[in-house]
């Protein structure tokens, strides 16, 4: 068959991202999900295979069997990601934000030892590194 | 039914019914039917590595394929004289000729409701596009319950396919009828 529909009678909501991998994980193909959501609640899904080709009966079958247990308050791979670079993004932009730039610059001028020098050049690189984080 | 421009008429012409019909009726028709058009630019984007270019004289982002996590955003507000809709497409154009493979999420909805009161979401779509050729992708099938006033929120990103290519988003069209 082309592509299965699931309903709320299948489940309740899905995380289409989260449940192509689940499929994939699965069926040992990609595939391709189109989703609908009404207040929360599915209103239609199609899932198909990436490539175009039909899903065997077998498929078919494992598929419903993924939506079944579907978790959709999982996180997708992708979503983790993005979740994690807001995190150090934001964690960027606090230490930007209380990075004193007057300090450090007494501490390049003042310092009286390589060492004192090389720990002012570090405090500047990490800035440098939450600079380019940002931008 | 197509537009009849109307001939100017002068004091003492005779206005009949299939005259009147043209001229007024049929023509306040078509100028009502006519499709509508709404043009939307991207708004903003996100990804390590992503940035904005010049593709000819377009300003686009450029989404590369087989990257991890970029995404472009619009948003918009349906006009009150929506009444249904006749297609809403993403225009883009690609830099190679590829199988491109993309994501596509959405959120709308009315002042007053949950801002994911209907939601869409397309994951491993795939477009066969030409380098250099405006292609349009069919979103359609995401919004199926829009109405005059929602306002939505949309994104577009790559699905870390295995194919290399890159996108540049041009921009999104809503058609639609009138009330």
């Amino acid at each position: 068959m082309e592509s299965i529909l699931i309903t709320s009678a299948d489940a309740v909501w899905i995380n289409a991202a989260r449940l192509a991998e689940e499929l994939e994980s699965a069926l040992g193909v990609r595939v391709a999900i189109r989703a609908e959501h009404e207040r929360g609640i599915l209103k239609q899904a199609s899932i198909s295979r990436a490539d175009g080709l039909p899903l065997t009966d077998g498929q078919a079958a494992a598929a419903r069997g993924v939506v079944a247990v579907h978790d959709p308050a999982r996180p997708s791979a992708a979503e983790q990601t993005a979740r994690e670079r807001e995190a150090k993004l934001a964690a960027a932009q606090i230490r930007l934000a209380q990075a004193d730039l007057d300090d450090l610059r007494r501490q390049v001028v003042e310092a009286d030892s390589v060492e004192a020098l090389r720990e002012a050049a570090l405090k500047l690189a990490d800035m440098m590194m939450d600079m380019l984080a940002v931008r | 039914m197509a537009w009849s421009t109307p001939s100017a008429r002068t004091t003492g012409d005779l206005i009949t019914a299939a005259i009147w019909n043209q001229d007024v009726v049929d023509n306040s028709r078509f100028l009502h039917d006519r499709v509508r058009e709404l043009w939307i630019p991207w708004t903003a984007y996100y990804g390590s590595g992503l940035s904005e270019g010049n593709v000819g004289d377009w300003r686009s982002v450029a989404v590369v394929n087989n990257s991890i996590n970029h995404v472009v955003w619009f948003s918009f507000c349906v006009p009150s004289d929506f009444a249904s809709l006749a297609g809403l497409h993403l225009l883009v154009a690609a830099s190679t000729s590829t199988t491109y493979e993309y994501d596509v999420n959405t959120d709308y909805g009315a002042s007053g409701e949950t801002y994911n009161a209907h939601s869409g979401q397309a994951v491993n779509q795939t477009a066969a596009l030409t380098a250099n050729q405006y292609a349009l992708l069919d979103l359609s099938g995401l919004v199926g319950s829009l109405s005059a006033g929602d306002f939505v929120g949309l994104n577009l990103s790559n699905s870390n396919g295995a194919n290399a290519g890159t996108l540049h988003v041009l921009g999104l069209r809503l058609r639609y009828n009138r009330t």
